[in-house]
Order: C-alpha cells, then sequence, then structure tokens
C-alpha cells in the first residue's frame, strides 16, 4: 500500500474512532456536556497534518455526526467545513501557542459551536432556543469546558499516535 | 515529493515549502452542499427517508461494544492451553469462572425478563399490535434528542408508530430502517401531542422543550382551569396515537401578565435513559 493511502487510513481510523466514543461510550446523562471527539480529532489532524486531512474529510463526518445525532442534515457538515478551514487557515500561529492558550481559544470555540444548535431553524418554538434558556447556557458552558480540557490529552495522544504511526 | 506540497518561487525557481491552505472555491462549494442539504431538510424532510437506513449502516460500530465481552469470555479458553502443568488447579478456577459468568447472565436475564413482563402486563389495546423493541443509543442532541432502537427485519411497524413504556407514552417512529428505527422524543422541541386532562378534561396539545426539560401545554386560555399534579393523556385526536395514554403531569401553572396564554408545565412520565426495552403500538387504522 502507498504511504499516503496508508497514512490517510491511518487518520480515517481515528477519526471513526472518535464517532464511535461520540455516538456509545457516554452515559445517557452526560450526552448534553461531553465533548465531540470527533471536532477534537478533526481539529488535531487539521493542525499537524493540514494537508493530508482536507474539506471532504470535514464535509463527511460532519453529515455523519448528523446522521447519527439526528440534527438537521448538513448543520454539523457546515460547521466542521468551517471550523477546518479556520484551522488550516491560521494553524501556523495556533500550533505554536503554548497549551492553555490553544485550550482556551477553543472554550470559545466550541461554545459558540454549542450556540448554533440552539438556532430555531425549523420555527418551531420561539422562546426555546434562544441565551434566556438557562439550562443550555450551562450545559453549553459545562460543554466548552469539558472539551478544552480534553484538548491537551487528545493532543498528546493524537500526537504519539502521528509520530509512531503516521510516517511522512 | 507530492507537487501540492510546495509552489515554486517566480523568482528564483526555488521550492516554497509551506503547505497551501484549502482553496477558498472548495469551502464555498462545500458549504453550498451543506446549505442545499439543510433546505431540503427543512422543507421537504429529506433525511428522516435515509436515517432509518443509515442507522443500519452504523449499526456494527455499535457492536463493537460487545467486543471487549467477547475478549474476556475467550480468555479462559485461551489460557487453557498454555497452562497443562497446573492443570486441575486452573479447571477449578476456570468452573468457578464459568459459573460466575453464568450467574451474571442469569441475573441480567432475570432483570430482562422482570422488565419485559412488566412492559407486556401494560399492553391495554389489541396484543396482536405490539411488538417489543431494544434501546440501541440516544443522541446527545439537547433540543432533539432521538433515540434508536433495535428492531426485527421485516417487522411490519411504521412511521408515526407510538412507543410505549410500562408508564406510558415515549415517543414516535420518525424514521425506518432494515433493523432500526429512530423515535423522535416527546422531549423533542418539534413533538407536539395532542392531550386531555385527568380531571377538567381539557383538550390541548403538548409540546417538547428539549431533554430535561419539562414540556408545555401550548395556547391556553387565563380562563382554563387547570389543576397541579392532574394527569395528562393522549386524547386520539388526529389519529396519531391511540386515546388514554399517559404522557404526564402538570407540574406548574403560571398566569403571566405579559403573555396571552397560559404557562402550564409537564413532566413527562417517563425519562428514556433508564429503560432497555419498549413496547411499539402499530395502529391498524393508519
Amino acid at each position: 500500500m502507498k504511504r499516503d493511502k496508508k497514512n490517510q487510513l491511518l487518520i480515517f481510523l481515528t477519526l471513526f474512532i472518535a464517532l464511535y466514543v461520540d455516538s456509545y461510550l457516554f452515559p445517557s446523562e452526560y450526552l448534553s456536556t461531553k465533548p465531540t471527539f470527533v471536532l477534537l480529532t478533526l481539529i488535531y489532524w487539521n493542525m499537524a497534518l493540514p494537508d493530508r486531512v482536507g474539506i471532504t474529510a470535514a464535509l463527511s463526518f460532519g453529515i455523519f455526526v448528523d446522521l447519527i445525532e439526528g440534527t438537521l442534515l448538513g448543520l454539523h457538515g457546515i460547521l466542521f467545513v468551517l471550523i477546518t478551514y479556520v484551522c488550516q487557515r491560521f494553524f501556523y500561529q495556533f500550533r505554536v501557542s503554548p497549551l492553555w492558550q490553544q485550550s482556551f481559544i477553543l472554550f470559545f470555540l466550541f461554545f459558540l459551536y454549542k450556540q448554533v444548535f440552539a438556532l430555531d431553524f425549523i420555527n418551531i418554538n420561539q422562546d426555546l432556543t434562544n441565551l434566556s434558556d438557562r439550562t443550555f447556557l450551562k450545559n453549553s458552558f459545562l460543554y466548552a469546558l469539558f472539551s478544552s480540557l480534553t484538548w491537551p490529552l487528545i493532543l498528546l495522544l493524537l500526537r504519539y499516535y502521528r509520530r509512531r504511526w503516521v510516517k511522512n | 515529493m507530492r507537487r501540492r506540497e510546495h509552489k515554486v518561487s517566480y523568482l528564483s525557481s526555488e521550492a516554497i515549502f509551506a503547505i497551501p491552505a484549502m482553496k477558498p472555491s472548495r469551502v464555498i462549494l462545500s458549504l453550498l452542499v451543506c446549505v442545499s442539504l439543510i433546505l431540503s431538510d427543512i422543507f421537504y424532510e429529506s433525511s428522516f427517508k435515509i436515517r432509518g437506513y443509515a442507522q443500519d449502516l452504523f449499526m456494527p460500530i455499535g457492536a463493537i461494544v460487545n467486543i471487549p465481552a467477547d475478549i474476556i469470555i475467550s480468555i479462559p479458553d485461551s489460557l487453557k492451553t498454555r497452562s497443562q502443568l497446573k492443570l486441575s488447579l486452573e479447571r477449578a478456577e476456570e468452573e468457578n469462572k464459568k459459573l460466575k459468568v453464568i450467574n451474571q447472565f442469569l441475573h441480567k436475564v432475570s432483570k430482562e425478563n422482570e422488565e419485559l413482563n412488566t412492559l407486556w402486563s401494560s399492553a391495554r389495546l389489541n396484543l396482536d399490535n405490539y411488538s417489543f423493541v431494544r434501546k440501541r443509543s440516544i443522541s446527545s442532541s439537547e433540543y432533539q434528542p432521538l433515540l434508536i432502537v433495535d428492531v426485527a427485519f421485516n417487522s411490519n411497524l411504521g412511521i408515526n408508530d407510538a412507543l410505549l413504556s410500562s408508564s406510558g407514552l415515549i415517543g414516535k417512529i420518525v424514521s425506518l430502517g432494515l433493523f432500526s428505527a429512530e423515535i423522535m422524543l416527546l422531549h423533542d422541541v418539534r413533538s407536539s401531542i395532542p392531550v386531555v386532562t385527568e380531571i377538567s378534561k381539557l383538550h390541548a396539545n403538548v409540546r417538547g422543550s428539549g431533554i430535561g426539560r419539562p414540556g408545555s401545554i401550548e395556547y391556553i386560555k387565563k380562563t382554563a382551569s387547570y389543576e397541579l399534579g392532574e394527569k395528562v393523556y393522549t386524547s386520539g385526536i388526529a389519529g396519531l396515537f391511540p386515546e388514554g395514554i399517559l404522557v404526564g403531569e402538570i407540574t406548574s401553572i403560571e398566569d403571566l401578565a405579559d403573555s396571552e396564554f397560559l404557562n402550564v408545565e409537564v413532566s413527562f412520565v417517563q425519562s428514556p435513559f433508564n429503560q432497555d426495552f419498549y413496547l411499539v403500538y402499530t395502529d391498524e387504522k393508519r
């Protein structure tokens, strides 16, 4: 097998594992505050090997997540594509910043990411999907916090994986 | 090295080893694809036609959950061949392990049986219209949670069939695959159930407000006389659900000065988190 294809396969393997962790491993009570591992993994690969992970991967995994989560088809896709674009655009700056700064930036990114799901796309109930829903705000904060705290772990784990298996 | 990994300087003809950012045209194209998917889902509910089959595709991923348990069960067999010197001792240990595993399984099976019996005894309508389903997973979407259940191949379930627990209504089927079905829970903000209250006998619609939040009875005039703790049942209007299935109970009635209607909250009878088996009621009339 060609090295490029093998690398691609190894990268997609991590994304599929992250998708599996997201969908099946967490107890139901923590579903709204658990980090989105597939997005964290996608961000890592965009930082580490931006030429190996592109828009197609972001779009495909976004649609996978939409199908699994039951959200509006294309919503995760659009977010994953935008985040991938931003990551690739600024990966030189992001990659060299200290871990705590990366986590801090990701905290805000994930907080904003969560807010998109509060938007009422199909005009169901205007009272619910705004910032006055304190439960949602609290869950968004916890979600962003847990995601940003998980980032160093994901980064170190995937860095080890990349150095061990994904060869240039 | 692949060509797209470097550019060539126009001045010196030397390679510039910088990874190019992705092309904006591809990003725009992807965004357009996503927007068209979103619009088709909003206006034509296109995703409901494929979600059930998509869940069938993801089923093998879910099956990986069982792999650790399978590995643990196969450990005694693999040790047996390696340890012939301590054969007798290990046999005893192995028997012990087997008994423990069997005990665990028996305990699990009896618990499952107990759950199934409770469920079955709760069926009040034509028993032939009921079928069992097992929970596979719940999505993490807060406002639009989806319950995924395993269904038997070639089962006669249909879209909009009611999902019930021993306590009451859970939701309805919105998408069907070959081995999976997606359930829209009562907690879903898109869910609206025609109901009737136990004491005041008032008809209304209960709308979900997201997981972990009470539902609300919509558009109720301030003159309506609801009571706290009053039970809410399906009314059978619109033919979506059979009549008289418990939905929840009224937990709060607020008369806000700036609102045209009463603010009535309903606590749903069953959390989808703490149950593994459900009944699906298929209405023959539909």
